[in-house]
């Protein structure tokens, strides 16, 4: 930006701004805003600055304002909608209940079946179905004669279920649990990852329902090509499944104009050692296909396509992790 | 690091993969003239790449490229579509002339990259307000939010806009 305007300044221009947006300021603030304008010039210049920067809003012509907020309002999304959200809902007591109960779903010392960091792995069930568990991935398998169920610590799985022997053949329902709530497969193949504070589920093959901890109603039914991330209180986004986002079970990674800083997030899930994107380059983007299995090798080939590459995340210790930086 | 790529590498560069580059582009399109259009804003975009005789596998730079290209041609076609939508199921009939039409398509484009990063209910309190003038005390009715939440979408909105830094 060429002209300096302090950031303490645009603050308070924009607080002005909004008080007299509202559609209801009377005259007093208006005498007051244009008070503060002419008590410094650099009032005067953080108010400017503010009106450039809604400079490009007065250009729909008035007749298509209504269209144009419902088209922009159409392909507006959030970016990553669960973490601040849920935080901001959170007492502190809430979260302390939360963290309790993660260390506990976390701790690996008990589950069932389990993956090392890197390491994938398949188990077949009782009843036939089939389980892949990705890298650093704990859970319990509980079958009883009213559930088929397991019990996602943390992770992520893809789960296909096996066909009934008959069409008459009723068996339990197939639920796999996780700390915001159930997704029952309704015959079908999905990916359940357990995050930090919320789930994320993709279908590949027919329906799952999903059950929230504390929703109530029918639960929302997700068909295949679909995903959705869910907090305890219900559906937080639904969307079409990002193309590749399942490669993961081929021991792939695809990359679709992905930020560098989530292609990197990737990656580090897979590594012992800490992976970590330089600031300067998080913004970058990359496309193409990267092997899961060997994250040096698509350390490299992302150095070669993009003008990045690694350092030790220490230099006093290169055994301590990664930094992608810029080249 | 030089400003501008000699000609020669570009020359070299269409020629060994503009045919490959627009195969490329047409399996991810779906249509042949819109990948030809595509493919050579990529070239155009390579003649203005500093180093580009440096670039060791020009088809992965091409496809990054290309693929930026396509993001945004298709963030466009899809605004577009969603304000034809919106024409289309809007009270009053509205018939925009094809030019009057590209000079909207083009500020909703900029509005959606300005706005690019908030969230949602900021971006369309802010879009009620500043677009479709609408107060404050009508936006809380219309999203079903408190009157002190829009003023927070509204301020949330208005420093997302002016760059604000925390100090």
């Amino acid at each position: 930006m060429s002209t300096a305007v302090e950031p303490a300044l645009i603050e308070e221009a924009a607080r002005w701004f909004v008080l007299l947006a509202s559609g209801e300021a009377t005259a007093k603030d208006w005498a007051d805003c244009t008070g503060w304008r002419s008590a410094d010039s650099r009032h005067e210049a953080a108010w400017q600055h503010i009106h450039r920067s809604m400079s490009r809003f007065s250009d729909i012509p008035r007749e298509h304002a209504q269209a144009s907020v419902v088209a922009l309002t159409a392909t507006g999304k959030d970016k990553r909608p669960g973490r601040r959200r849920f935080l901001a809902q959170l007492g502190i007591f809430c979260a302390i209940g939360v963290a309790v109960r993660q260390a506990w779903r976390q701790g690996d010392w008990s589950a069932d079946q389990r993956t090392a960091i890197g390491e994938q792995r398949d188990i077949t069930l009782a009843d036939g179905s089939r389980v892949r568990l990705d890298t650093n991935t704990a859970i319990d398998i509980a079958f009883s004669a009213s559930a088929r169920l397991i019990r996602l610590r943390h992770g992520r799985i893809m789960v296909a279920t096996a066909p009934a022997h008959s069409p008459a053949e009723t068996r339990p329902p197939f639920l796999v649990e996780t700390a915001e709530g159930r997704v029952e497969a309704l015959g079908t193949q999905f990916v359940v990852q357990q995050e930090s504070d919320s789930t994320q589920v993709t279908v590949l093959q027919a329906r799952v329902a999903i059950h929230t901890s504390l929703a109530a109603g029918t639960p929302p039914i997700l068909a295949a090509g679909e995903a959705a991330r869910f907090g305890r209180q219900g559906i937080i986004a639904q969307e079409a499944a990002r193309p590749g986002s399942s490669a993961w079970i081929k021991g792939i990674l695809v990359a679709d104009d992905m930020l560098l800083a989530d292609f990197v997030a990737e990656l580090a899930r897979y590594r012992s050692t800490p992976l970590e994107c330089a600031p300067a380059v998080r913004q970058l983007r990359i496309s193409g296909t990267y092997p899961l299995i060997d994250t040096d090798d698509a350390l490299a080939a992302i150095g070669r396509i993009l003008p990045v590459r690694t350092q030790p995340l220490r230099p006093e210790d290169p055994a301590r992790g990664t930094l992608v930086v810029a080249r | 690091m030089s400003a501008v790529a000699s000609p020669q590498p570009v020359a070299n560069l269409y020629h060994e993969h503009h045919g490959w580059l627009h195969g490329w582009l047409r399996r991810k399109l779906g249509c042949t003239h819109q990948a030809a259009d595509l493919a050579q804003d990529t070239f155009i975009e390579a003649l203005l790449a500093p180093g580009l005789g440096e670039i060791r596998e020009p088809r992965a730079w091409l496809t990054t490229v290309a693929h930026g290209i396509m993001v945004n041609y298709l963030r466009r076609r899809k605004l577009e579509l969603a304000y034809l939508d919106a024409i289309a199921s809007h009270p009053e009939p509205l018939a925009p002339s094809p030019e009057e039409r590209a000079l909207i398509i083009e500020a909703l484009c900029e509005i959606d990259t300005l706005l690019d990063g908030l969230p949602v209910k900021a971006r369309q309190a802010f879009l009620l307000s500043q677009v479709e003038g609408l107060t404050y005390a009508e936006i809380a009715g219309r999203l079903g939010v408190s009157l002190s939440m829009v003023k927070k979408y509204m301020l949330r909105a208005t420093l997302h806009l002016a760059g604000f830094v925390k100090p």
